[in-house]
């Protein structure tokens, strides 16, 4: 059997190439990337490093048998203030009357009584010259029990706020919680005075 | 931690402390520190605070209430 090959194949002095088509951009991969974080230096060059102040809430820690109430009881001197040499502790009253307000403010909730309240300062040092107030709570006056006074001989007696509040979780609520720092990277206070 | 009393009708602050002047011997003359204050601690695992007394380092407030008297200025 006689095989001719009538085909002759040449190869030429051009480079045979074969283009696959596969899509690369790795000129530009990453500049974003390269962008968010010279902004993260720029902004930290400008402003420093971020601290958190997110806080937590603190609640009365429970005692007995799961009770978390906090009692407040506000006593206001009674007596003559050019007798406190001879006063005996009977002369603080928990009352709003001995403070100069009339049962009648106090029952109808007068501006003078509602716009009046308590305020818990908390401090890092007993030193008056040193110290610094962190942060402080207000007790409105809104808040207590009652007492029994009279606001006229024409009518029967009623029962009027006195400065005695009991705090937790249901009821009066406002000085129960109290807020701060959930981390201690910034200020590492845990206890106040 | 300190209290106030502010006084909306004659527009005062009235200072408080934890003990009354009527049980001092001396009203006037006494330990600021000691007279002014409760200590408040926080627990951040528990997310509790507690009440002491300054001088007696005891818990106060737990079935007690706590108490705030009107100091008098001499």
């Amino acid at each position: 059997m006689i095989v001719n090959n009538s085909y002759k194949f040449i190869l030429g002095d051009i480079p045979q190439v074969i283009e696959l088509p596969v899509e690369l951009k790795w000129d530009f991969y990453g500049r974003d990337e390269s962008i968010d974080l010279y902004e993260e230096e720029v902004v930290n060059e400008i402003i420093g490093n971020g601290y958190d102040f997110e806080v937590l809430r603190f609640t009365h820690k429970e005692y007995g048998q799961e009770q978390t109430k906090i009692q407040y009881d506000f006593f206001f001197y009674s007596g003559n203030t050019n007798d406190v040499n001879t006063s005996t502790p009977l002369n603080w009253v928990c009352s709003y009357l001995p403070e100069g307000f009339d049962a009648t403010e106090v029952y109808y909730y007068r501006p003078a009584f509602t716009k009046s309240f308590f305020k818990l300062d908390f401090y890092d040092s007993p030193n008056g010259t040193t110290q610094t107030n962190y942060f402080t709570v207000i007790l409105p006056v809104q808040q207590g029990s009652t007492e029994t006074a009279s606001i006229s001989t024409a009518l029967p007696s009623v029962q009027i706020k006195k400065p005695s509040m009991s705090l937790d979780f249901v009821g009066d609520s406002e000085g129960f919680y109290l807020y701060w720092l959930r981390t201690h990277n910034f200020w590492t206070l845990t206890h106040f005075i | 931690m300190t209290a106030k009393f502010f006084d909306a009708r004659l527009g005062v602050f009235v200072k408080l402390m934890n003990t009354s002047q009527g049980s001092l011997p001396d009203k006037f003359n006494f330990v600021p520190e000691d007279k002014f204050y409760y200590k408040v601690e926080l627990d951040r695992q528990t997310k509790t605070y507690e009440i002491f007394d300054v001088v007696t380092n005891q818990r106060v407030g737990n079935g007690t209430p706590i108490k705030w008297y009107e100091y008098i200025n001499p």
